[in-house]
């Protein structure tokens, strides 16, 4: 056990002191997640212009514009042509322009339906989602609204009395917004779904290529010589390495929330035990496949180059930038495959909604599963070409 | 019993035997030298000694265990490679800790050691605090050597301990080495100089391309096959045909194409050689006498010199 240690404990000093392995692995993410954040969500979230064009001018249609205003979302503005609204929203000045039809207000106090028309820019499907989201989000808003501000409305303008306001009352629940079909999009700021995100890239980076690296260095500047000389055992320095990885990416991850948590104060449940437990298997997986990687390739550089590509180009694919709901069906349906992503599912659903990992027992077997097999087969081809030169 | 034997090893890389048959016995206390060109295959020895390399046939012992054998102590061999094989981004103490830690030296036992080292090997702290890619030749030796000395092995397999350091370096080496020697650790190692196998071994065995051409003390080989005492004349490449004939009958010849030995002659016949050269106007660049070296020894055995220039 003192020899794993210290081979885990020089390991990791090693990977610390290579300068340019330090800033790929660990700076250079972290740099990355706090740019996106400040690029991405605006010092804290997304702004969505909306046009207004209020035919209507009733109390009804006020509360509308109303409602937009008061979210800290969306940016209204008020116009008076629906010619102006199409240029502007040609133009990408505005995401989406909203019109209330004249007899808005009449139709709603009166029973009937009322409809406005919704008009969103599609260029890009993803801050269109966005939009429609919000615009959802306030219609409903505006339906549990509704029947309070029709009573005042109704009785300000005297058309009906008090008594008839138990009437009105079920009357009112009947009302129905009739607007383009909409969909919502879940309520999650970006900057938290990065910070998490972020995580996971420790897996593929301060596990799998520095695992790689620390195999394979070992053979390139030949002081594997020296190892084998010793008493120790290659399964030995395999173990020592894998701590190493592991340590490594521990103190990544420290680091991630260190920088993370104060500069993007994050709205997420730090629930640390059960983290540590994905982020061990989720480090443990990538560290497996390095091994597999250092086993099979025939030159130390060809051993990092690879685990390198595989890493930059793995990280579209579990999820740590964006969504993978962006990905054709095809694909997404293959990324499940990829342990590493079913890490950063599990921490997603530990760090942003606060549930527990025992909720997540399927994902915990299938990388428990996938480290051993994948473990093992790379060790013992290793085991092999560590005992001589 | 011999502290280390290679017995018959034979290695074959692709058609050429690299290793042909090759057998050495290393006494218990002594320094034997490996001395051969590059190429001769001493590396490849070496690291079929330490099992690094596995052999195509023959078999090593230390101590009259085979070191394929399970119950082999690896902590009696210390090896101080060829490339220092350091880490290079660890600190030199921490390179030296590494290995205690691999070789499960007890703390305590560590720092005396460590302590007799330092003072041993003139390593102070400040050469010891430095990543090791920041240390100069000699510096990154002096701490290989360390990283291998803490274990404390009996002997030591040195390969090319001192090729590329400065002259004076090498000098300090050798002292380094036979103090290492008198404190009881049997040592093997190679060489590409001739000064170095004659100063320090007690034995050497001179290699080429793969096999030991003669085992032997340095003065042994000199005297059986380092030939007599000769002079040595410096001349023109173009006047060699025309001295090699002037000095015929005294028995000289041309070596390696570079210069004429007469064999037999010392400071005495200088002025008679002299003179003959004057009266047949052969201008001379140097003319000294020689001695028998290891050197000569190669050549004799090989035709070729040990070290092309
Ligand atoms: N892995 C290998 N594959 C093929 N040939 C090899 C290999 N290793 C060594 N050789 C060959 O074996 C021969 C002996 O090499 P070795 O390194 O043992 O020589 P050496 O005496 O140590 O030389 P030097 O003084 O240059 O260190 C050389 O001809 C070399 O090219
Ligand atoms: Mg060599």
């Amino acid at each position: 056990m003192r020899r794993i240690l210290t081979i885990a404990k020089y390991d990791t000093k090693i990977m610390l002191k290579v300068k340019e392995a330090l800033f790929w692995n660990m700076a250079f993410p972290i740099i990355l997640m706090l740019l996106f954040a400040a690029i991405f969500s605006g010092g804290g979230s997304i702004t969505i212009d909306i046009g207004i064009l209020d035919q209507d001018n009733t109390e009804l249609s006020q509360a509308i514009v109303d409602i937009f205003n008061s979210t800290n979302v969306t940016k209204v503005v008020i116009l008076d042509s629906n010619e102006t609204l199409y240029n502007m929203l040609k133009k990408r000045d505005l995401n989406a322009y909203i019109i209330i039809p004249e007899g808005f207000g009449a139709n709603i106090t009166s029973g009937r339906q009322a409809t406005i028309d919704v008009y969103i820019d599609n260029t890009d499907p993803n801050t269109a989602d966005i939009t429609r989201g919000i615009i959802q989000g306030v219609i409903d808003r505006f339906n549990e609204m509704s029947r309070e501000i029709i009573e005042g409305f109704l009785l300000r303008t005297g058309r009906v009395n008090q008594s008839m306001i138990g009437f009105m009352r079920t009357y009112a629940e009947t009302i129905n917004l009739d607007i383009e079909p909409v969909v919502g999009t879940e309520n999650i700021q970006y900057k938290e779904f990065l910070l998490t995100g972020i995580i996971a890239y420790g897996f593929l980076f301060s596990s799998m290529v520095s695992a790689t690296a620390s195999i394979v260095n070992e053979k390139k500047a030949g002081t594997i010589k020296r190892l084998i000389l010793t008493p120790v055992r290659p399964i030995e320095i395999l173990l020592g390495k894998t701590f190493g990885a592991l340590l490594l990416t521990l103190i990544y991850t420290a680091l991630v929330f260190a920088v993370g948590l104060p500069t993007l104060q994050p709205k997420i449940y730090l629930n640390i035990p059960d983290l540590l437990i994905v982020v061990v298997l989720g480090s443990l997986c990538g560290i497996s496949i390095g091994l597999i990687i250092s086993a099979l390739s025939k030159t130390p550089e060809g051993a990092s180059g690879f685990a390198i590509v595989l890493g930059i180009f793995l990280q579209w694919f579990i999820g740590i930038w964006f969504p993978l709901e962006l990905l054709p069906d095809y694909l997404r349906i293959l990324t499940d495959y990829i342990p590493m992503k079913r890490a950063l599912d599990v921490i997603r659903g530990i760090l942003l909604y606060g549930e527990s990992i025992a909720l997540y027992l399927n994902e915990i077997m299938y990388l428990s599963i996938f480290i051993i097999i994948v473990y093992a087969v790379g060790a013992a081809i290793l085991s092999k070409s560590l005992s001589t030169i | 019993m011999y502290a280390l034997e290679a017995i018959e090893i034979i290695k074959v890389y692709g058609q050429t035997r690299v290793l042909d048959k090759v057998t050495i016995r290393v006494n218990a206390g002594e320094i034997y030298g490996l001395l051969g060109p590059n190429g001769a295959g001493k590396s490849t020895l070496m690291e079929i000694i330490l099992g690094l390399r596995r052999q195509d046939s023959g078999t090593v012992k230390i101590f009259g265990v085979e070191t394929r054998n399970r119950d082999f102590d690896k902590k009696l061999v210390g090896y101080v490679p060829q490339d220092h094989l350091l880490y290079e981004n660890l600190s030199g103490i921490d390179n030296i800790k590494y290995f205690a830690g691999l070789y499960g030296v007890p703390r305590k036992a560590f720092k005396e050691r460590l302590d007799s080292l330092k003072n041993f090997l003139e390593l102070d702290d400040n050469i010891l605090k430095k990543d090791v890619v920041k240390l100069s030749g000699g510096q990154r030796r002096r701490v290989a050597l360390a990283a291998s000395l803490i274990a404390d092995p009996k002997i030591i397999i040195m390969d090319e301990p001192t090729t590329g350091l400065d002259p004076n370096i090498r000098r300090d080496f050798w002292r380094l080495i036979t103090d290492l020697n008198k404190e009881g650790k049997t040592i093997l190692l190679s060489t590409h100089y001739m000064e170095e196998a004659d100063e320090l071994c007690d034995r050497v065995s001179i290699i080429d391309r793969g096999r030991i051409l003669v085992t032997g003390a340095p003065d042994d080989l000199k005297k059986q096959y380092g030939g007599e005492e000769s002079i040595i004349l410096r001349l023109k490449s173009r006047y060699l045909d025309h001295a090699q004939m002037l000095f015929e009958d005294m028995g000289g010849s041309i070596v390696a194409n570079e210069y004429i030995k007469i064999p037999g002659l010392n400071e005495v016949d200088i002025p008679r050689v002299k003179k003959s050269l004057d009266e047949t106007g052969i201008p001379v660049e140097g003319i000294e006498v020689r001695r028998p070296t290891l050197e000569d020894v190669f050549i004799n055995l090989t035709g070729r010199r040990l070290v092309e220039e």
